[in-house]
């Protein structure tokens, strides 16, 4: 510190003790930081002895080793092999006709990655999606 | 000559004023990441699956982890699987240790709301299975939970 002259003080901030406790600190959330983004997906178990009304247009999707099946039951009523690339399409049709919710019913060796990837397929045209054959 | 020596005669200091503001930022950000995500711990032989629909979530909920060692409830070992494998089995009966386990902790918050403390009968719970967990494994989880009341389960994934 220093006295000028004139009487007023020239103060100097030591900065040193103040970027000693920022590395500290730093280093310390760098250790613990998660750089893994986790997030949820809803698991709605779709339950065949609801009380609720039925819907109109049921659409359920059926994967498993031999591939996957979509089955629709109701006011239309029909059954296709769909695959990945051609699934998005039928969705698209079946929304247009008030299909609002899916059930999905993987087979049970089927991975849960593969779980996954099927759920992320429907949700991107139909978001609501239960899973099926719980229980059973 | 008489330049050169004046320079080597000046006193040079760090200017750390930028260095503390860089060190600011880094600080603010490592905080804000570490208040938002989802905090949960995993076992070492875990790999979770890869979602684009994933939604980001940073309520600290029940955990029950599934990989080919067993399932576990907030990382205490409920069932063991022998040898690595899933078991094949009735993908219709519950896991009876882990319903235990439920029930206990089921007890437990009835007894921590009956002395005061807050209420947590929650219904909700995420379950972190292993990318290669069998879906009769999973149906099996979410059947014993539901029985249990934790009937608003989610699945855990890496937001791609």
């Amino acid at each position: 510190m220093k006295i000028s002259d004139s009487g007023s003080h020239d103060v100097e901030l030591n900065l040193a003790p103040i970027i000693d406790c920022l590395t500290v600190l730093i280093t310390f959330m760098l250790i613990s930081a998660s750089f893994l983004s986790i997030g949820i997906l809803e698991a709605s178990v779709a339950s065949p002895n609801s009380n609720a009304k039925p819907p109109e247009v049921a659409a359920e999707l059926k994967v498993g080793g031999q591939g996957a099946e979509l089955v629709v039951t109701g006011k239309i009523s029909f059954k296709h092999a769909v695959t990945a690339d051609t699934l998005a399409r039928e969705l698209s049709e079946l929304k247009s006709k008030g299909v609002d919710q899916v059930i999905f019913t993987p087979s049970d060796d089927v991975p849960f990655e593969s779980l996954v990837q099927w759920t992320d397929r429907i949700r991107a045209v139909i978001p609501a999606v239960s899973y099926g054959g719980i229980g059973q | 000559m008489k330049k050169r020596s004046r320079l080597q005669n000046e006193e040079v200091s760090l200017q750390i004023t930028s260095m503390a503001d860089v060190f600011v930022i880094l600080l603010v950000f490592l905080l804000k990441s570490a208040a938002t995500g989802l905090s949960v711990s995993m076992s070492q032989n875990m790999t979770l699956p890869k979602s684009v629909s994933a939604a980001e979530t940073a309520k600290r909920l029940l955990t029950i982890e599934i990989n080919n060692s067993g399932v576990y409830l907030e990382g205490a070992a409920q069932t063991k699987f022998d040898g690595g494998r899933y078991p094949a089995g009735n993908t219709g009966v519950v896991f009876s240790d882990l319903q235990n386990g439920l029930k206990e902790l089921r007890a437990k918050q009835a007894y921590i709301e009956k002395k005061g403390g807050s209420p947590t009968n929650s219904t909700e719970l995420i379950v972190l299975a292993d990318k290669l967990v069998p879906y009769r494994i999973i149906k099996r989880v979410l059947l014993t939970a539901s029985l249990e009341g934790y009937t608003d389960a989610k699945l855990a994934a890496t937001r791609d």
